[in-house]
């Protein structure tokens, strides 16, 4: 009966959110891209939350408990993150997208890599890819709840997804990044009490590792539970890159630099988000661990987390727990829908059918599109339901290998061209569907993110020095984008604390007397 | 270490301190990097307005995103 309280709380205050910010948002820029006014708090919390789905409760938790500490790998690339996507991209994309008055990720690689290609190749990759992980966290969603609650699967899909789609639906981007935020702070305080309160029964880190190494010495080795990955450097490798540099790619991820108040807080957005990281992304892996030694032989390894829970705390504690499940599956979701309208309102609608659109008019159709691509999501995952993790990470390997060069050079390399961008968005993503399909990861060793990626990047730098060159007024805004542009000599500013302390005291004598004043001088 | 021989200690969890560390230094770097794009801003601002509208680096469309306009 708690969970149903707890669950149910949590349910309406997200509807409350949708409703509040659903009356703040007038015009399109607002209700697709929260105004640009989105401060670093909030930039911070719905770049991670986005990022960690339902999987760091459940798929990464489960690893750990099955492989041992090697599947820290995947935690050690996720924990830096953070400071690659906002230190790479944050500034400079906001930057850019502002000056090519862009309110989409896809507009924005168009009008960076101006092609009529260019849109209709990413629009559709886009769309295909980010509803494959709409639906899956849709899926997760129903799944959880089902489960949990001993509910109905259709049941727990109708509530779980019709909340999703009702505040995103109402309240556009502002209700999206304000639900992350609190969604992000139930996260983490939902793994920090299960952890503290297991670590207190095992005698800490140290006593887990003790008990580890005397179950199995291999399960607090380098390589796996019975040394299964031994030697296996390349296995090493993708699993720290698919995270470490991965979401960059991701274009429900990147539009969250877009939606940033102002540059300037992406330093503060760095910082804030590393230490968000630090303290949720290595928890449920050292989690998964604790459970071999306090939940032996569990059946489905998924589970263990909450299984965690409901042994060690409270009832009303492991009720939130269930709510921070759903909140991780629910950041990732709604960011995705919300993407999904925005493409097809104004990627499709605005750009194809109806170019004189007004901004109610594009306002209400994004809405519409929100709504309809829910309610198929849902009915799809009612009729015939896929596999949720299978789907996630094909989806989010796809994405990843079709526009992660295309984002860092669209910004850090002016040679990049409409077909350089082109080439590497299909390469990119048909090497990473093929190598997934086909089976190639098991038998190359590598991982169809690795694979994809090389191929993606390769395509982007042979494809760059063929076909028409980027007109030269968007590379000027490029180069004003990461204030590259030479300025003529007279304007050059100087800062007094970067010269001579003989100069910097000159020039304050002139400031300070009358000489510029009676000179008609003005101080730089 | 922790009860990790210590290359596993340092492989897994010595990351979360290394990456807090590493993000403290990217403040201090991008915060020197924000005072000379500012700086770098306003004379830019200063060098378009001195110059005929014909000759300047023109936004594609209005800095508000122009949707539906």
């Amino acid at each position: 009966m708690t969970e149903y309280i707890v669950l149910g709380v949590y349910l309406v205050a997200m509807i409350a959110i949708g409703i509040y910010w659903g009356k703040k948002s007038k015009d399109s820029e607002s209700y697709l891209l929260g105004g640009r006014k989105i401060g670093s708090f909030i930039t911070a919390l719905t770049l991670q939350t986005t990022s960690m789905s339902g999987y760091m409760f459940m798929g990464g938790p489960a690893q750990a408990y099955k492989e041992g500490y090697f599947t820290l790998w995947y935690a050690v690339g996720d924990g830096g993150g953070a400071i690659f996507n906002i230190g790479i991209l944050g500034k400079r994309m906001r930057r850019l997208s502002y000056y090519l008055g862009c309110l989409s990720p896809i507009e924005y690689l168009e009008r960076r890599y101006p092609s009529p290609a260019t849109r209709a190749i990413a629009g559709l990759i886009a769309i295909v890819f980010v509803y494959g992980y709409v639906l899956a966290q849709f899926l997760a969603a129903g799944k959880t709840m089902a489960t949990l609650l001993h509910i109905p699967l259709h049941v727990a899909l109708i509530v779980g997804t019709g909340v999703i789609i009702f505040y995103t639906f109402a309240g556009g981007y502002l209700a999206v990044a304000w639900t992350d935020f609190f969604q992000g702070i139930l996260m983490v305080a939902a793994m920090i009490m299960i952890f503290v309160s297991a670590m207190t029964q095992l005698g800490g880190l140290q006593g887990m590792n003790e008990k580890l190494t005397a179950l199995d010495p291999t399960l607090t080795g380098l390589w796996g539970r019975g040394d299964m990955y031994l030697g296996q450097w390349g296995v090493v490798a993708g699993a720290v890159l698919i995270y470490l540099i991965g979401y960059m790619g991701l274009p429900h991820v990147v539009i969250r630099h877009m939606a940033m108040e102002s540059p300037r807080l992406a330093k503060k957005s760095l910082v804030i988000a590393t230490i968000w990281n630090q303290m949720f992304i290595f928890i449920p892996y050292l989690i998964g661990l604790m459970g071999i030694v306090l939940i032996p032989n569990l059946n489905d390894p998924e589970m263990v987390v909450l299984e965690m829970a409901y042994k060690l705390l409270p009832s009303v504690i492991a009720a939130i727990v269930l709510v921070g499940i759903m909140s991780a599956i629910m950041s990732t979701a709604d960011a995705q829908l919300m993407l999904m309208g925005t493409m097809l309102g104004r990627d499709i609608y605005q750009r194809y059918i109806n170019k004189d659109a007004t901004d109610k008019q594009l306002m209400f159709v994004s809405r519409v599109c929100v709504l309809c691509v829910g309610v198929l999501s849902t009915a799809i995952a009612l009729i015939q339901p896929p596999g949720v993790f299978s789907l996630v990470v094909f989806s989010f390997s796809a994405l990843g290998c079709a526009f992660l060069p295309s984002y860092i050079c669209a910004v850090w390399w002016k040679k990049a061209n409409p077909t350089g961008c082109i080439a590497s968005m299909i390469c990119g993503c048909l090497t990473s569907v093929i190598w997934s399909a086909t089976g190639l990861s098991s038998v190359t060793g590598f991982h169809e993110f690795f694979a994809g990626i090389i191929v993606s990047w390769a395509a982007m730098i042979i494809g760059s020095q063929f076909g028409k060159g980027t007109p030269k007024e968007i590379l000027d805004l490029v180069d004003r984008a990461g204030c590259n542009i030479k300025l003529p000599a007279g304007l050059a500013t100087v800062n007094c604390k970067q010269i001579a302390p003989e100069t910097a005291g000159v020039l304050s004598f002139l400031k300070e007397s009358s000489y510029m004043e009676e000179n008609g001088l003005q101080p730089v | 270490m922790l009860g990790l021989e210590p290359i596993v200690f340092f492989a897994f969890l010595s990351w979360p301190i290394t990456y807090i560390i590493i993000a403290i230094i990217m403040y201090v770097v991008m915060a020197k990097q924000d005072k000379k794009e500012e700086a770098w801003e306003q004379a830019f601002e200063k060098w378009q307005a001195g110059i005929p509208e014909s000759e300047r680096i023109a936004q594609i469309i209005p800095a508000d995103g122009g949707a539906g306009k």
